[in-house]
């Protein structure tokens, strides 16, 4: 027995079947014959055509989402040209307003919003260059093969942006908890849901269904299910930098100033401040004497100065002074609970011209040092009416313990003492002892990433260990091992084979899987015990060379506030057989948690011996030149349309089981449909995206020219002639015109797969222009209209209505593309959700067209939401017209609709001046392109001299002329 | 012969595909659907759409078969309420207080490691003619524990609030489908003929964890979303806008008319069109009965002061305003009612179920919220006889730990086994059905799922789950996607 799929009409290769030979004298293209024959055979007769006045408004709306001005009404119907009706359409179709127009109804088909959805619906402020790319592709007329090669791996294509197409969807940031490999689950859904849309948007097909299972209906093996997962495994959900269309240019321009980078980054590498086994602590003055603000401002020593290569920025943002007249020779002792062990001991003080121009420093009653305070460390002279901090002056290499006096005593009873921190430079060895222009420091420890250089090395195992934490329990969301040489991996991510442990405590061994997940938020963080120290440690598959080593508490940008938990000392040690460690970086070279707020980044350079201080700032200050022109030349915006990444292997699922891993899977797509698509398990990932976007349109795949061809039928007809129009296989809905739907995909491939050029057939042919009159016949035989005997009016769609009403007001902002208007104002401050709460009030941005709201996922808007306009927490390949007493509260007592009455009635004012006559032609003109009827004209000049032009206004909004179209 | 009267958004409520496949023409198709309706009955397992006039959505609608309940209340407690300190009794967390849970070794919840486990924080004590034990937590509620259908093996798909709070209200973890609400009113419409079929009415503190999404429509027509409002926040642009007066809406109402009649008759038989012309006088109905059911001016005083709607708590009597709203609607036949108890604008366990860190303190706080004017409804509801045709779900999304958190004062998620109650309409009171493990941790008797406790409302209801479906993107949904078994040990 054949299996029902091989017989199914939509998985045939596309043939163009001929035009049927029809007796009766009607139409004006092939589409006419199609539908002329379709409804002999019903026993049905087409409408005749419709008047002019209800084919301008009917285009209008179809084609731009817009009424006809009063203006455009005159233009056309006093247009005796044969061609009139034919030029109209091509003013139409050439307009941007057709791209807004039709990109909504493309952004329904695949769930595009500007939100996370699901319980923190975070917003995605950054997702809107997808939006544009579609108006601008219809607006083209892009050819369809390219749109849909585009959506699928833009980034290769020069189109970054489309990719925003992949990563529309809803995306659960929160994620669930199922220990031990939820990240696992979740990715899976997320997979799910990309290839869903994929398969539902371009093939009409539900291959989600193959996900745990094969397909009930379509010949899709879950395998094919799994290879197309694997087509999709390197995109997540996230932003990625949008490359400029000359990217390729820019890059060239970019090769000189990157060369002389590179030159400069090979002398300044020896000063790099990597980890070093050595302690430097910076000890800041005690609190004693008076608190003095350095003053304010970023150059050197001010209070806000960041440093640079060779200057530290200023630690501290005062500092202590002891008044004058304190004694010529007394003691100051402003640092006390110094460690013991021998230390360069760094001196540093605020610098004024009234401070003490001899100030001895003393070490346990010993001079050490003389320093001038009215100068910098260097030497330099104070600036005149200003605090500065010193910097850090060498007062030589001193063995200290923990009763240790380090103190200040002036020559001049009167003079000003100042102190500033003090730092404690470790030495170890007799090559640290040459002099350097500042103390070596690392950064402190930040929330964010923290980075630990070291030479290569070979290791097997990492284990990095919790000394103390600013509160209990150190979090550590991702440690990353990353491999020497070029192209780095991270070969502790879990993916790699990589396994995490942490030592049992109290009967709990932790939750150390969250630590190489690749996962990077505070939910999916390992912590470490309560009672310090405690550690994790990671097993890489196999022995890897790895030069660098990167971890964090919260490197997600969704929650920029947390400050608890942070891992303030530590130790990491590498392995190569997990018992003997070596420590490649610790704590104790940077600069104290404390200073992490200050201090976020420490650009000094370590070890830079005094005598070449000139030559490194002078290369550093070059640097920091190229490197703005590089970045001005290749900095790209953010746009969320994936994060990119190469991913690991792809295994099928047994029953959609993320932990029942079964065989291993090639990226490719449907087996049994369209050419075949053989593709090697290694290929990179951006090379399978190419690959399927290739597939899908090879001309031997049958299924996207019918699945677009129909949609246009369907956003055109209000149905499709399938009206399933995401799901063509055995499962969706028969063609009502079989032969129709293949002859209309046949010249949408031979035309280039240009839209416009399918618009042009469906618009001129007598099928378009008949009359929408409904007829008792048709009504009774078709009263869906499916036959098409009429033209099937029905209700515009929300933002049709919205941008309708504001641009018979008179207010509609045309401004096209950027970011979108917002429609709420959000609140996340109160908890960790996100709320949406309606503005009452609205102008400016608020008055463009509705595409260009900021969408939130599973956020109607207040007004014309409850227009069936869907939330895009679900594919929305069709819209539901639904009509309910919510509607009409919405458009008679809305703000936002009695708002644009007033609007309008001050247009009319303007347009039609003070007699009410007037104002009520000008205003059935503008809403309805038509003069009232005498009765319509009295009710409504009873209405205006009652109750006010407003009201007037208000009414007409609500006809039911105004909302449907003809 | 209904055709003519079908609408053409009516119609898109058919199943094309029927209508294509039985039909061959329209006529057909749809002669055969009504043929189908006015059976209640086809093919077993075969999909059963209701045939809808789009002039009236709300019409009502014949269930597949007799039902036992004409309207249901869903009391949903969001954040979670812990069942171990309210209706699941288990001694043996006395015995073992303070002491690792047996087999907890390798246990991590949603917010990282447990720590011991923790006794009921409330005492429990015997309740009414049945002797359930109930804790002292809710004591207004605990005495009609002998009214109540306790299910106590519950689980939920997931952890998490968002899922969890969507599969509870829809049936499916992800966000987009349509809430329970919307499908008994999409199959049922309403008897009532001048309020929302459905109606969803927020807590005071604000909205749920997952929001609207509980009285989303998801696929079904906009028509059957439930109209969110509360005693204290009326339905959206319900009221006239300030200086608009009634005469100015009649006058309004009277020029739509010279225009829409006119409109139609230039369009006769469009039904879309006379659709739009019912429900504006549906609205203009809905306005003036909307205000009268929130208007508790003819309330006694004496059930004025049982519910506790001038509690000194402002959120208390806020609460006990919505209660006693929820039976005003159920009075006037509203098909569907949820009414919301704990809200997620103030953050975790501010405003909610959610005892993650101070479960005492917390619910301390929001006990008596609940307690005193939903057992004031529910008493209510039995003295007016409504409870013989009404279904009342005390539900939530999941339950909590037996455990305290590692280094916290509270519970976290428990998905795996948990307690919701029914009462009235087609259930046994004074019923326990199915229990969890002895530290409450787990459900082992009688397990049940949301899919169980879905198929069983819309049963009461009459209507069979695996039948009530919605054509969309390619697949005939359900409530109950492909699960789902009537819950029959309850019923009465």
């Amino acid at each position: 027995m054949i299996e029902p799929w091989r017989k199914h009409w939509s998985f045939q290769p596309l043939r163009q079947p001929a035009v049927p030979d029809v007796a009766a004298a009607w139409g004006r293209n092939p589409i006419d014959a199609f539908v002329r024959a379709k409804l002999a055979e019903k026993g049905l007769e087409p409408s005749p055509e419709a008047d002019r006045r209800t084919l301008l408004r009917r285009l209008s709306f179809d084609l731009a989402g817009l009424p006809p001005t009063p203006e455009e009404s005159d233009a056309f119907l006093s247009d005796g040209a044969p061609d009139a009706y034919e030029r109209l359409v091509e003013r139409l179709l050439a307009s941007p307003r057709y791209g807004e127009r039709w990109a909504r109804h493309w952004l329904d088909v695949v769930r595009f919003a500007e939100s996370d959805g699901f319980e923190r619906n975070n917003l995605r402020p950054n997702a809107w260059p997808y939006r544009d790319y579609v108006i601008r592709a219809f607006n083209e007329d892009k050819p369809y093969d390219q749109f849909v090669r585009e959506q699928v791996a833009g980034d290769a294509l020069g189109v970054d942006e489309a990719t925003g197409f992949i990563v529309g969807g809803s995306f659960d940031f929160l994620q669930s908890f199922e220990p031990p490999y939820f990240n696992l689950g979740q990715r899976a859904d997320e997979l799910y849901e990309i290839v869903g849309t994929a398969g539902s948007t371009f093939l009409g097909l539900t291959v989600g269904c193959a996900r745990c299972h094969d397909h009930k209906f379509d010949p899709i093996p879950q395998a094919d299910y799994y290879a197309l997962t694997a087509v999709f495994q390197g995109v997540e959900h996230g932003e990625r930098p949008l490359l400029p269309r000359n990217h390729d240019e820019l890059i060239a321009q970019a090769a000189a100033p990157r060369r002389r980078i590179a030159e400069i980054d090979a002398v300044l590498a020896p000063f790099a401040p990597v980890p070093q086994a050595k302690r430097v602590l910076v000890v800041p003055p005690a609190a004693e004497g008076t608190l003095q603000a350095y003053t304010a401002g970023t150059a050197r020593g001010q209070a806000g100065d960041l440093g640079d290569e060779v200057r530290l920025p200023t630690l501290n943002a005062a500092f202590r002074s002891r008044p004058a007249a304190a004694g010529a020779n007394a003691e100051w002792q402003p640092w006390s609970g110094l460690p013991a062990g021998r230390f360069r001991v760094w001196l540093s003080w605020g610098v004024a011209a009234s401070h003490a121009s001899v100030v001895r420093c003393t070490l346990d009653g010993r001079e050490i040092a003389r320093v001038n305070q009215t100068t910098f460390a260097d030497g330099t002279a104070a600036v005149a009416a200003e605090e500065r901090w010193s910097g850090f002056y060498d007062a030589g290499i001193h063995t200290l313990n923990t009763s240790s006096r380090l103190a200040l005593a002036g020559i001049d009873p009167d003079a000003i003492l100042a102190a500033d921190v003090v730092g404690l430079e470790e030495v170890r060895s007799a090559a640290a002892e040459r002099p350097t222009l500042t103390p070596h420091l690392r950064a402190p420890v930040i929330v964010k990433t923290n980075e630990e250089r070291f030479a290569p090395v070979e290791a097997k195992w990492v284990r990095f260990t919790v000394l103390g934490s600013n509160t209990p329990e150190g979090y550590i969301d991702e440690l990353e091992v990353l491999s020497a040489g070029p192209n780095p991996r991270n070969v502790a991510l879990v993916e790699f084979g990589a396994k995490a442990t942490s030592p049992v405590i109290d009967g709990n061994d932790g939750n150390s899987f969250y630590v190489n997940d690749g996962r990077f938020n505070e939910r999916a963080a390992w912590n470490s015990p309560a009672k310090e120290p405690g550690f994790v440690q990671i097993e890489f598959e196999k022995v890897e060379r790895v030069d660098r080593i990167l971890w964090s508490r919260n490197r997600s940008d969704r929650q920029p506030n947390l400050d608890d938990h942070l891992v303030t000392t530590y130790r990491i040690e590498l392995s190569i057989d997990g018992q003997r460690w070596t420590e490649v970086a610790s704590s104790e070279d940077r600069l104290g948690s404390a200073w992490r707020k200050r201090v976020p980044v420490l650009p000094t350079l370590s070890f830079v011996p005094p005598a070449r201080a000139a030559e490194i700032a002078r290369l550093a200050a070059e640097r920091r030149v190229l490197l703005a022109d590089v970045k001005r030349l290749i900095d790209s915006p953010a746009v969320y349309a994936g994060k990119l990444r190469e991913p690991g292997p792809t295994f099928r699922l047994h029953r959609g089981d993320p932990l029942a891993r079964r065989e291993q899977v090639a990226p490719g797509a449907l087996a049994r449909l369209g050419p075949k698509l053989d593709l090697p398990r290694e290929l990179p990932e951006q090379r399978r995206r190419v690959a399927f976007g290739e597939w899908l349109t090879a001309p031997d795949n049958p299924l996207p020219a019918r699945v677009m061809a129909n949609r246009i039928w369907h956003y055109h007809f209000g149905t499709g002639i399938v009206d399933t129009p995401s799901d063509l296989g055995l499962n969706g809905a028969r063609p009502t015109h079989p032969e129709l739907l293949d002859w209309l995909a046949s010249e949408f491939v031979a035309r280039g797969w240009r839209m416009k050029e399918l618009h042009r057939l469906i618009l001129t042919s007598a099928t378009y222009r008949q009359s929408s009159k409904p007829q008792a016949r048709g009504l009774e035989a078709d009263a869906s209209t499916r036959f098409l005997w009429r033209y099937p009016p029905r209700r515009m769609e929300a933002e049709s209505l919205r941008d309708a009403i504001l641009a018979v007001g008179g207010r509609l902002d045309l401004r096209a593309g950027g970011p979108g208007f917002f429609l709420f104002q959000s609140d996340i401050s109160k908890s960790n959700i996100q709320t949406f709460v309606p503005k009452r009030e609205f102008a400016g941005d608020d008055f463009r067209r509705m595409v260009y709201q900021l969408k939130p996922r599973a956020q109607l808007d207040d007004v014309f939401g409850a227009f069936d306009c869907p939330d895009a927490g679900q594919i929305a390949p069709t819209r539901t017209r639904s009509t309910t007493p919510l509607q009409a509260f919405n458009l008679m007592n809305s703000p936002f609709v009695m708002q644009q009455a007033e609007a309008l009635a001050a247009r009319l004012e303007r347009e039609a001046g003070a007699e009410p006559a007037a104002q009520v032609r000008r205003a059935f003109r503008l809403m309805f392109g038509r003069d009232p009827a005498p009765a319509e004209a009295t009710a409504a000049s009873d209405l205006l001299a009652g109750h006010g032009l407003p009201l007037l206004c208000r009414a007409l909004f609500n006809a039911n002329e105004f909302v449907y179209v003809p | 012969m209904n055709a003519p009267l079908l609408s053409h958004a009516g119609r898109h409520l058919l199943s094309r595909r029927d209508f294509l496949r039985w039909g061959g023409t329209g006529l057909g198709g749809i002669a055969l659907a009504a043929l189908l309706a006015e059976q209640r009955l086809s093919a077993a397992g075969a999909p059963w759409r209701p045939l809808i006039d789009g002039r009236l959505p709300y019409a009502p609608r014949p269930p597949h078969f007799t039902p036992k309940a004409k309207r249901v209340l869903m009391i949903f407690c969001s954040g979670a309420i812990s069942h171990i300190d309210t209706f699941d009794y288990k001694p043996e967390l006395i015995r073992l207080h303070n002491q690792p849970m047996p087999g907890a070794e390798s246990l991590i919840t949603g917010q990282g490691m447990q720590g011991n486990v923790i006794k009921p924080l409330w005492d429990f004590k015997p309740r009414g003619q049945s002797g359930k034990m109930v804790s002292d937590l809710l004591p207004h509620l605990a005495e009609l524990a002998d009214d109540m259908c306790f299910i106590h093996s519950m689980t939920a798909k997931s952890a998490a609030h968002g899922p969890a709070e969507n599969q509870m209200s829809t049936g499916f973890i992800l966000d987009g489908f349509p809430g329970i609400g919307a499908w008994a009113t999409y199959a049922l419409g309403s008897e009532c003929r001048n309020l929302p079929a459905f109606v969803a009415i927020p807590d005071p503190r604000g909205v749920p964890q997952t929001g609207s999404r509980h009285w989303a429509s998801g696929f079904l027509p906009a028509a059957y979303q439930g109209v969110a409002f509360n005693a204290d926040k009326p339905i959206p642009h319900l009221n006239r806008p300030t200086g608009v007066t009634a005469g100015d809406d009649h006058a309004t109402y009277e020029l739509l008319k010279v225009l829409n009649d006119r409109h139609l008759a230039e369009n006769p038989g469009d039904t879309d069109l006379a659709a739009r012309i019912s429900a504006y006088e549906l609205a203009a109905k809905m306005q003036l009965a909307a205000a009268e059911v929130g208007n508790f001016s003819k309330e006694s005083p004496s059930t004025l002061a049982a519910y506790g709607v001038a509690d000194t708590n402002p959120t208390k009597a806020g609460f006990a305003r919505n209660c006693l709203l929820a039976r005003r609607l159920l009075e006037r036949d509203v098909r569907f009612v949820q009414l919301f108890n704990g809200a997620y604008a103030m953050g975790e366990g501010i405003g909610n179920w959610d005892g993650h860190k101070y479960i005492v303190e917390q619910y301390k706080t929001h006990a008596p919220i609940l307690d005193q004017p939903a057992a004031a409804l529910l008493r209510d509801l039995k003295e007016r006889g409504l409870l013989a045709d009404t279904l009342v779900a005390f539900v939530t999304e999941f339950g909590r730990m037996p455990t305290f958190q590692k280094g916290a004062n509270g519970r976290d998620h428990n998905e795996k086994g948990f307690t919701v109650w029914l009462a009235g309409a087609g259930v046994k009171p004074a019923f326990s059905y199915g229990a969890t493990d002895d530290l409450g941790y787990k459900a082992v008797d009688k397990i049940t799922t949301i899919y169980d406790l879905h198929a069983t409302i819309l049963h009461l209801l009459g209507l069979d789950h695996e039948r009530l479906t919605y054509y969309n993107s390619g697949i005939e949904r359900r409530l109950t996607d492909v699960h789902g078994h009537v819950i029959k040990g309850i019923l009465a």
